[in-house]
């Protein structure tokens, strides 16, 4: 059982801004919009309160907040509030038209476990060692997703590719 | 270039900053009282261990200095009554109880398991527990030639025991080469004499259209098995069994499917075994939802495993370890067993596997009490689940707890029944006062274990390392070879040829450490890995040639190193963490391991363009200078990744040498180093 550690409003806090972006960022590409995004993170932050668990480095710290952001966009997508069916107009993913990106919504568009190892390794510069122990997955398989979603990257931005 | 554009559009993807406070806001203003009766159950559970291990500590008479190893899970050791753990839907091994596991009495358990698991909810691992790819630990054998009497000698994958094989992408018999190109979508068989090759037939794989992930291969005489992953929900490992007795015209005799992610797989004597992982999460706030069975417990060939096979332990988890063993002579799959709990690290020998959960579990020792306030003086602790092989019928017959967690399969060895472990151990005293405790983090240190045939722990090495961790082990007869790092690299040889007492033998400090080592010949070891400055930062890639015919006195002899930014901009090799890169042969005196490089050619404010390549690089030894003999430069496909996707190995048959990569291979002449032939696919 993992211990709870007591940890003060100025601790909590600090630790919650260093790893809000890492947050949101990794529920944005999972969930396909802000909104979703937002109430991840609100989840994430709830959850690191609630269990205040102990880390032994940093590396750890930022490897929890990965993990539980993308163990709750799992829970999110089997949820049966997400599961009920939604009108195509909130379904619609928004973009802030500044913001457009074609490679972002190129690797928005793969499969959620492609999208985030694509985003581990090329954004938050982990090794396919680190992105295999946060996902949980070995690392051949994180191989077999950053060669495959590099594959499907190249069919849909043939021209912006390289 | 993809990588400048990806990361220049998601570091426009930032949260509006009043949703942010807000939630901060929230996070910290809700009440932490805890609602949800299940931790309530918890902490009571918590309290009563507490109470139990304070009574069991008034009781013990006898004390070492280190703290007691097993996770003191009250009543079931200090009572000498087995009776009260035995579970009667299955007679089960003491040891198995008394570390917290038994089988099911029906599936309601596991989902009420899973649920509590789900509502816990783990935090990330330590993530030290990592499957890497085993080696001998005697001199690499040379493949047998029973099936092909008029094959040359050849080289075998870089299995870590001799007699058990481990999956690899590249499988020969000295006659053909088999090669999964993952790049390809398909399985190559190729033909290879004196040199020259020929493709002789191709298998092309399910993953061409993207439906599965394929992994790697097994060679067992004339079958050849090809595992893969299914990629769409629910995650299937499967395995599919060639005939080979036409090699012009493989054909599928068979095909197995097991629920989850695919781990690892192991042949001993004709019979496959296929570990994967399977996660079921279920939600306390979908109460409504119909679950269903098939959605929650592991299925092996459209079946749901029975609880005769599911094994629940005391630890929550919220995935499943899953094991097939599938008989090759008889074509028929011969038993399976599951366990509701995560795996880190596999070792099998040619008798068991060994499962060694992630270490997140807290071990309390010795508690004391000073004005209400509880002090707990914990390490992390790895569990190990031991399944006997049994010719195919497999059973869990033994489990330990180990004070500290495991680096990769290497930390474990099974000689005579008896099994080794090395560990790291993380001690942290929390101040437990209510809800929350404060923590002190100790200086980490290793250990060498044995166990007995009970499992039970009967010999510790003095504490190794402290303030270090372990990068690397090899066992090579009854020494164990350590080597810990933090800021120098010191290699340690414990001797073990009395279990119950492991003795330090030498100590040898140098710069920068070795994450793999394997014996060359009965004298020497080679070990590679990371080169460092004094203050311990990693600054290149080294090969150092030990010797260790003495283990009262080990020195290194000679090392290579490659700097990085030194030369090469950048250089890395397969071979530090992946043991299967690596071809040793002592007897031929062949040393060859892979490398790719990054060079700049063409740096600006904004970005580097960087030249990619990829050498193989020979090695030589003469018994006082490590040296590289030969650099050979492999032609990269245009445009071809080559990282991943690219991975690379080699294998000789007979006097040459055949180096692999993913869309291709060439053969080599080992007496002038010349190219002989090339495929490319």
């Amino acid at each position: 059982m993992a211990k709870r550690l007591l940890r003060n409003r100025t601790e909590t806090e600090e630790i919650l801004l260093r790893h809000s972006d890492t947050v949101y960022k990794i529920a944005y590409l999972r969930t396909g919009n802000k909104h979703d995004a937002e109430d991840i993170m609100q989840e994430v932050f709830l959850r690191f309160v609630k269990y205040s668990p102990d880390f032994t480095n940093s590396e750890h710290e930022k490897a929890w907040f990965i993990r539980t952001t993308i163990n709750r966009t799992n829970s999110f997508f089997t949820s049966a509030w997400k599961r009920r069916v939604v009108p195509l107009d909130e379904a619609i993913k928004t973009y802030d038209e500044m913001s457009y990106s074609e490679v972002l919504d190129a690797v928005m568009q793969l499969p959620k476990d492609i999208s985030t190892a694509i985003h581990l390794y090329y954004y938050e510069d982990m090794t396919v060692k680190e992105i295999s122990e946060t996902m949980n997955k070995s690392e051949s398989a994180i191989k077999s997703l950053l060669f495959r979603g590099r594959k499907l990257l190249k069919l849909s931005l043939e021209d912006t590719y390289r | 270039m993809f990588e400048k554009k990806y990361k220049n559009a998601m570091d426009r993807v930032i949260p509006n900053q009043e949703a942010l406070d807000n939630a901060i806001n929230n996070a910290i203003s809700k009440p932490k009282s805890i609602k949800n009766p299940v931790k309530i159950v918890l902490i009571a559970c918590l309290s009563v261990s507490l109470i139990c291990t304070s009574v069991f500590a008034a009781f013990k008479l006898s004390e070492n200095e280190n703290p007691p190893a097993n996770l003191t899970i009250p009543n079931a050791t200090q009572n000498n009554n087995l009776d009260d753990s035995i579970d009667d839907t299955k007679d089960i091994a003491s040891s198995l109880s008394e570390q917290g596991f038994k089988y099911a009495e029906n599936y309601e358990e596991i989902y009420e398991s899973l649920k509590n698991a789900n509502n816990f909810f783990y935090d990330g691992t330590i993530g030290d527990a990592e499957v890497e790819e085993p080696m001998e630990d005697e001199y690499t054998a040379p493949g047998s030639t029973d099936e092909s009497p008029a094959a040359p000698e050849f080289s075998n994958t870089n299995n870590q025991v001799l007699g058990v094989q481990e999956g690899d992408v590249v499988k020969t018999d000295g006659l053909y080469i088999y090669h999964l190109s993952k790049s390809q979508d398909k399985v190559c068989i190729i033909s290879a004499k004196d040199g020259i090759t020929n493709i002789v037939s191709e298998i092309t794989l399910p993953s061409v259209n993207n439906s599965m992930f394929v992994f790697e291969l097994l060679l067992i005489k004339n079958t050849l098995v090809i595992i893969g992953e299914t990629n769409s929900y629910p995650n299937d490992t499967v395995c599919m069994y060639y005939d080979l007795t036409d090699r012009s015209k493989p054909v599928k005799a068979d095909e197995t499917t097991q629920s989850g992610d695919y781990k690892d797989c192991r042949v001993v004597d004709g019979l496959v075994y296929t570990i994967s992982q399977k996660y079921s999460y279920v939600y306390s706030e979908n109460d409504n939802e119909d679950y269903t069975y098939t959605d929650i417990i592991p299925e092996i060939n459209g079946e749901l495993i029975g609880c005769e096979d599911l094994l629940i332990s005391d630890v929550l988890s919220n995935s499943f370890t899953v094991i097939t063993a599938y008989d090759t002579a008889n074509k028929e799959q011969k038993s399976s067993l599951a366990l509701l709990g995560e795996c880190g690290t596999i070792y099998c020998s040619t008798e068991n596997i060994y499962l060694v959960s992630n270490s997140n579990i807290y071990a309390n020792n010795e508690p004391y009490s000073e004005n209400e306030i509880s002090v707990y003086e914990s390490s992390i602790n790895s569990k190990i689940l031991r399944v006997s092989l049994n010719q195919g019928d497999i059973t869990a017959n033994g489990a330990a707890c180990i004070n500290g967690s495991i680096n990769n399969q290497f930390s474990l060895d099974e000689k005579n029944g008896l099994l080794r472990v090395a560990a790291t151990l993380y001690p942290v005293t929390y101040t437990y006062n209510g809800d929350f405790s404060s923590a002190k983090h100790e200086d980490s240190y290793s250990k060498v274990y044995s166990l007995d045939a009970e499992l039970k722990i009967i010999g510790e090495s003095e504490p190794l390392g402290v303030t270090e961790t372990i990068k690397s082990v090899r066992y090579l007869g009854d020494i164990a070879y350590v080597v810990t790092f933090r800021q120098t690299d010191p290699l340690y040889a414990i001797d073990l040829t009395n279990p119950e007492s492991p003795k330090t033998l030498s100590e040898l400090k140098i710069k920068g450490f070795s994450t793999y080592m394997q014996s060359y010949g009965p004298d020497y070891m080679l070990g590679i890995g990371y080169e460092a400055t004094l203050e311990g930062a990693t600054n290149g890639i080294k090969l150092t040639m030990f010797d260790i015919s003495n283990p009262a006195d080990i020195f290194d002899v000679s090392t290579e190193s490659f700097l990085w930014y030194d030369g090469y901009g950048y250089i890395h090799t397969e071979a530090l963490n992946n043991h299967k890169a690596v071809l040793i042969d002592h007897k031929k005196g062949i040393i060859g391991i892979p490398f790719a490089t990054e060079t700049p050619i063409n740096t600006n404010d904004w970005y580097y363009e960087y030249k990619q390549a990829i050498e193989y690089k020979l090695f030589n030894f003469d018994g006082k200078e490590l040296t590289v003999g030969k650099s050979i430069e492999i032609p990269l496909k245009d445009g071809a990744e080559y990282w991943y996707g690219n991975e690379m190995r080699s294998l000789y048959i007979g006097d040459y040498l055949y180096v692999v990569l993913d869309s291709g291979l060439v053969s080599i002449n080992l007496s002038d180093y010349s190219i002989v032939d090339t495929e490319n696919y």
